[in-house]
């Protein structure tokens, strides 16, 4: 019976926690739309013909004009447009006259399953390298995982991924330089996303690990008799796996930013290179949608972190 | 109010605490930055004595040579020094990078001080902010800038600063806080100091250390994400010698001259882990709990 | 009977700023079922005594140069690290000052105590859980069946420092080092946890190593008493004979540092001066620049111990 309550009244405080969080997320969703509503003011000429393109006709403009009520207060402005966003209508793309979230829609999967790819691959390398860096604290093993990790955190990403096209493709041939057109084709984009990655990751375990072994319960379970390496995956482990989970949850934004640079370079059809692309041409109404949707994943990827750190945790789990 | 230690502190965080101005002396990957940082500043200083052609000076009777001893990192496609333009570039990396910094450094210690100092609802306008400016990935934002501002250094300047202030102004209102529960700020308010004086002459001495951790930190990355802008073609416009601009122009040659994109990203390589290696070592002297990213 | 000796103990330390005799050749014994109380003041190397025994002193930094710590007839600084282990929460279990945080937060209670027991599996237990509702038990929880799930924040400092007894005594070890146990807990729940201790020391006939600067815990609870100052032990004697007949200048200036109600204010006498700097130790006696009755010898010679009689050992030229 005590087993069953202490469950129940597990599942409801987890509950209330993700409440609070999600609560706590709303408004800075609704600042982040207003940025990037304003951005467009920003910007100086007139915003319709900003956001319909110089070639537009004037009974275009005139009727985006009345559909975005620019005569109205720019706070009404921005309600009006918050609306149509909320329905998924960003208007149209300025190049190819298609409804923004269609060519957006096409772009997701391909950055999708580059930034993952990415993402997968630095963590596999970045949480072993960083854990034996902190268990063998001060030792050559120590000392050299952390200088490659520094050489990675350094690194260029833009830069890597031009030397990996040198070596891998236009040296030895082994993979292709450009495109999404084979399988093959996601190697080098994704190590060049992803490389680079491993030296933050190893960094910031290794960082955590180390704090958690310094903490006296550590101590307590050696003064238990327990081995090194129950100390480690038990003890250790499970407390730095805590702020662990929320970086590693922070840092998927990072890549998608990442991705606009390395999509660019290897040509690879995401919403990185399609940023790019709507910058250079000024297609606003895609740039508006792009950071929109970007600025929605980092919340939603954080708030994800701070749910899966709130599980992992009884001190916030638990009452 | 605080009170004189009266608990002993256990052996066990007694000897974890063990860290001193020493310990920076005998940081060897911190100096190793530190030298590494002075060399570079000599060089973007001496730029016109060590470079031995001009940033600009085309030649056309040679096009894309090799590395070889005229031209240690060979010349571009309109027959410029490399190494001449990643000596002048130096100029460029060091200056836009502190800049960004600096501007960063401002706002950043301005509106956390506020929101720290006087808590309430400007604490919570100002938090507030700062989480949404937060919540976008800086290049994102910066791009996003860009696409209204338009293209050039400048533009690359505010648009990182006015949106990479955050992480300054987290640390800044943290410290406020914790600081002007002490003694000292209490009594500056029982004689009557002005909130100003409080702020300045009370509560900036003690944000400088971890402000100035955080400034080293974020050196290499405005270093690194100007580079990705002028790399992108929204930074520095040609005939600028940036490192990100170099790269750039190199990438259509890759293939036939790799030499003009290599040796740049070389140079960003160095620069950004020299700064990183001093900014670590500081970290560990000032700062040792300081996990802001 | 002897339980535990240590003999001619050193241990060094690497700090920035530079090597620090922490230890400086202790000398202790331990006997079955007794209460040894090891008092001085914060950074002499009582700590770090405790923990040398069952070797958990970090190294590097701390290293040990010299010296034997035995026990049960076997000296524990030839063990190896699997034996080492062995003998830790099995024969010498040890707990700490706060214990807040010495319970790991993401574990229950009961789980933590699981552990020791599924690690060392004393005789007499029918099942683990039952042993750690058991251990539970012994140090007064209530409900302890239920106590079990929960996790260290839902327990108060006193009932976590229990729970830390619970822990490591499950398995019934012949010796428990407790450092500091009641220094972070309220004053009112400290003769509590002093209580749950001293009632199964004395079930499970295990002897202690008190280590606190709180006299007047000593005098509660001790058997005999170490005083320790900078490294070296400077006096040992049973506890009558150390409140009534201290010898030592160190530990008449720690005995009358302490305000007691039966004497006169004008009394309270405080040693003057500050604990050394280890990596510059004094020559001589570590205690001569406090020392009011300090001599020649004192500044040169390192006093050797000597038996007053009764076990009353102290470390002092005045009685050379």
């Amino acid at each position: 019976m005590a087993c069953l309550d202490t469950k129940t009244l597990k599942r409801t405080s987890v509950f209330r926690y993700i409440l609070k969080r999600l609560a706590l997320s709303i408004p800075v969703i609704l600042g982040v739309t207003l940025i990037a509503f304003l951005i467009l003011y920003l910007t100086p000429g007139d915003p319709v013909i900003n956001l319909l393109g110089a070639r537009s006709t004037l009974e275009d403009q005139a009727a985006l004009r009345e559909k975005l009520g620019l005569d109205q207060p720019v706070l009404v402005q921005y309600g009006r447009w918050l609306a149509n966003v909320v329905q998924g209508d960003f208007g149209k793309s300025i190049l190819s006259k298609q409804p923004v979230m269609n060519a957006i829609s096409s772009r997701i999967p391909f950055t999708l399953k580059l930034t993952l790819t990415a993402f997968l691959s630095s963590i596999v390398i970045g949480i072993p390298v960083g854990l034996l860096a902190a268990v063998k604290q001060n030792t050559a093993i120590d000392h050299i995982s952390m200088g490659f990790a520094m050489f990675f955190y350094s690194m260029p990403d833009f830069w890597f991924g031009l030397m990996l096209t040198l070596l891998f493709s236009l040296t030895l041939h082994w993979l292709p330089v450009s495109g999404a057109y084979e399988p093959k084709s996601l190697v080098l984009p994704a190590l060049a996303l992803g490389l680079p990655k491993i030296g933050s990751i190893a960094r910031l375990i290794r960082a955590e690990t180390l704090e958690v072994m310094r903490e006296e319960y550590t101590l307590t379970a050696r003064a238990k008799g327990l081995s090194e390496w129950v100390i480690i995956f038990k003890h250790v482990l499970r407390n730095a796996a805590i702020p662990v989970m929320v970086m590693l949850f922070l840092s998927l934004p990072w890549l998608i930013s990442g991705a606009v640079v390395i999509e660019t370079i290897f040509a690879w059809p995401g919403m990185g290179q399609l940023m790019y692309q709507a910058i250079l041409r000024k297609d606003f109404p895609v740039i508006q949608a792009l950071l929109l949707i970007i600025a929605f994943l980092t919340v939603l990827f954080n708030l994800l972190g701070d749910i899966v750190s709130g599980l992992l945790d009884p001190r916030i789990r638990v009452n | 109010m605080t009170t004189p230690e009266t608990k002993p502190t256990s052996f066990w965080v007694r000897l974890q605490a063990n860290r001193s101005w020493r310990k920076f002396i005998r940081h060897k990957p911190a100096l190793f930055g530190l030298a590494i940082i002075i060399l570079l500043i000599l060089i973007a200083a001496f730029a016109p004595a060590i470079a031995p052609f001009g940033y600009e000076t085309q030649d056309f009777s040679s096009i894309r040579l090799e590395p070889g001893a005229n031209h240690l990192f060979g010349t571009d496609k309109f027959g410029r020094d490399v190494f001449s333009r990643v000596v002048y570039g130096s100029r460029i990396a060091l200056m836009v990078a502190s800049l960004v910094v600096v501007i960063e450094l401002v706002i950043g210690v301005i509106l956390g001080m506020l929101a720290g100092y006087f808590g309430g609802w400007v604490d919570s306008l100002i938090s507030g902010f700062t989480d949404m400016v937060w919540a976008f990935p800086p290049l994102i934002l910066a791009l996003g800038f860009i696409s209204a501002i338009g293209a050039g250094l400048v533009n690359v300047v505010v648009a990182i600063a006015i949106t990479g202030w955050a992480p300054f102004a987290r640390i800044t209102r943290a410290k406020v806080l914790s600081m002007k529960e002490r003694e000292f700020v209490e009594a500056g308010v029982a004689i009557g100091e002005t909130d100003f004086n409080i702020l300045i002459r009370y509560l900036l001495p003690t944000i400088l250390a971890p402000n100035l951790v955080l400034a080293t930190l974020t050196i290499p990355a405005a270093i690194l994400m100007t580079s990705a802008l002028s790399f992108l073609g929204f930074g520095a416009q040609p005939p600028s010698p940036d490192w990100g601009a170099i790269l750039n122009e190199g990438r259509e040659f890759l293939r036939d001259a790799w030499w003009i994109s290599t040796f740049p990203g070389v140079a960003i390589l160095i620069t950004t882990l020299a700064f990183n290696f001093l900014g670590d070592g500081l970290r560990d002297v000032f700062d040792p709990k300081q996990t802001v990213k | 009977m002897t339980l535990l000796e240590i003999k001619n103990l050193h241990l060094q330390f690497n700090s920035d700023e530079g090597l620090a005799l922490v230890l400086d050749g202790i000398n202790l014994k331990v006997q079955k079922g007794e209460t040894l109380g090891l008092v001085g003041e914060s950074g002499c190397g009582k700590s770090v005594t405790g923990m040398s025994i069952l070797q958990l002193v970090p190294t590097p930094p701390g290293e040990i140069t010299q010296g034997e710590i035995i026990f049960d007839g076997e000296n524990l600084l030839g063990k190896s690290t699997k034996e080492m282990r062995e003998i830790r929460g099995r024969k010498i279990a040890m707990i700490f000052q706060d214990p807040m945080v010495s319970l790991n937060p993401v574990y229950t209670i009961g789980n933590q105590i699981a552990e020791a027991i599924d690690l060392h599996q004393p005789k007499g237990i029918s099942s683990t859980w039952e042993g750690v509702v058991d251990s539970l038990a012994s140090v007064q929880i209530a409900d302890p069946a239920s106590r079990a799930h929960n996790y260290p924040h839902q327990f108060s400092g006193g009932m976590c420092q229990r729970g830390m007894i619970a822990m490591m005594l499950s398995c019934r070890p012949s010796l428990l080092i407790a450092d500091e146990p009641t220094t972070a807990l309220d004053v009112t729940v400290q003769a509590q946890v002093l209580k749950v201790m001293a009632d199964l020391q004395k079930e499970l006939g295990m002897a202690v190593i008190l280590i606190t600067h709180n006299i007047g815990v000593v005098a509660e609870t001790c058997d005999r008493v170490a005083v320790m100052y900078a490294g070296n032990i400077v006096e040992t004697a049973d506890v009558e004979t150390l409140f009534e007949n201290p010898q030592h200048p160190y530990t008449r200036g720690l005995l009358g540092s302490i305000p007691r109600a039966d004497r006169d204010m004008n009394e309270l006498t405080i040693i003057e001066g500050s604990v050394p700097n280890l990596t510059k130790p004094p020559q001589g006696c570590r205690f001569h620049p406090r020392c009011k009755e300090a001599m020649d010898i004192c500044r040169q010679t390192k006093p050797t111990d000597l038996d007053l009689g009764d076990g009353h050992i102290v470390a002092c030229h005045l009685y050379g």
